[in-house]
């Protein structure tokens, strides 16, 4: 995924950028890809993936394919594809995603599920 | 039919070269037609309706972006296929659409590949490319009624329909945020741009408090805030050229 290369934001790929300075409120619906490092409060919904960067504050359930967290982020998140928790990242809040990826050092306070528990939920 | 309207500014000694080159090239390639010259006692407004009930169906400004600019708002109700010569400064809207500075851009209109654009709609006034509000009080940006974004710092702001990452055929716009902050220690007090904020919409709201701040083009003041701005899908039809910034 060309979004997620190194720790630099490829901007050229993204629809949205909430940059640094810049405070967000309400129910955000990207089109595209979509970086935070910034504020943001609320919701934040995508198909596509979403960047949090290590700066950024999140208060707000997040929908996405790919998920990138290098933030902190108060809410809970759920990617239909693969969620990764960087070392610098802070998430309280649960979890859903296809695939988890965490880093050493990351911070997590939540409950975590993956596509597989449904079944096993269903099994018993 | 064509009719093409000459800019004031471009009708001058100045430009007269690149002016009768046009000319020639425009007879050459079997393109010529009413020829309107803008003086201060003759209206953009007046002569571009004149051109559309005298049965104009191409309607060519020679000028830079403020003649663009300045004719939009009236070509957008027209029932008209828009091209443009750039001639004077500056042509930067010229260049994002692929067109070339004076005489070759002939050839462009000529070739004639059309594609209908997208335009800025504020208070029943049209735009093609950027709207800017400088640096001053802290603005409040309401997105599509969805959410509200705004800058902790000053910040710079741009309406934007043509950009690196947009384009102007997309039923969208784009509003870009620059926040300023202080430097360091050895830029002596100088601000300097951070990253900046990337916002699709279709409608945005400017507010800036009790302070009304003005919203630019083309280094004039077009409009004072608080402004909604709307995207205009698909409203002007234009000739382009192969060397256009968009798909």
């Amino acid at each position: 995924m060309a979004m997620f290369k190194g720790d630099s934001t490829a901007h050229g790929e993204v629809g949205t950028v909430i940059g640094a300075g810049v405070k967000v409120e309400g129910n955000f619906t990207g089109e595209g890809n979509v970086v935070v490092d910034g504020q943001l409060q609320g919701s934040l919904k995508t198909k596509h993936d979403v960047q949090i960067g290590s700066g950024a504050l999140v208060k707000a359930n997040v929908e996405a394919h790919d998920i990138h967290v290098a933030g902190e982020v108060q809410g809970n998140v759920k990617s239909t594809g693969k969620l990764v928790l960087a070392q610098t990242a802070k998430l309280t809040g649960n979890i859903e995603a296809a695939s988890i990826s965490m880093a050493e050092g990351a911070r997590f306070n939540g409950k975590c599920s993956m596509g597989n528990a449904v079944h096993a939920d269903e099994a018993k | 039919m064509y009719t093409y309207v000459v800019e004031a500014s471009a009708n001058t000694k100045k430009h007269e070269v690149e002016l009768a080159r046009v000319e020639s090239r425009l007879i050459a390639l079997d393109i010529a037609g009413r020829i309107e010259r803008l003086t201060i006692l003759k209206s953009l407004r007046e002569t571009l309706n004149d051109a559309a009930r005298t049965a104009a169906t191409t309607v060519v400004l020679i000028g830079s972006d403020k003649l663009v600019n300045e004719a939009m708002s009236t070509l957008a109700e027209l029932d008209v296929t828009v091209g443009i010569i750039p001639i004077g400064e500056p042509t930067r809207i010229a260049q994002a659409l692929g067109i070339p500075y004076g005489a070759p851009a002939c050839d462009v209109l000529s070739a004639r590949i059309t594609t209908a654009l997208d335009l800025v709609r504020v208070h029943n006034r049209y735009f093609l490319s950027t709207l800017h509000l400088p640096v001053g009080a802290t603005v409040t940006l309401d997105c599509d009624d969805r959410y509200q974004v705004s800058a902790t710092t000053p910040a710079a702001i741009d309406i934007a329909n043509f950009s690196e990452s947009s384009n102007p055929r997309d039923g969208q716009l784009e509003v870009i945020v620059r926040p300023e902050e202080k430097s360091g220690f050895f830029s002596f007090g100088r601000r300097s741009t951070r990253h900046a904020s990337v916002f699709p919409f279709k409608k945005l709201t400017i507010r800036s408090g009790n302070e009304s701040l003005p919203i630019m083009a083309d280094g004039e003041t077009v409009l004072k805030t608080p402004a909604t701005i709307e995207v205009a899908p698909h409203r002007l039809k234009l000739i382009v050229g192969k060397h256009r910034t968009f798909a």
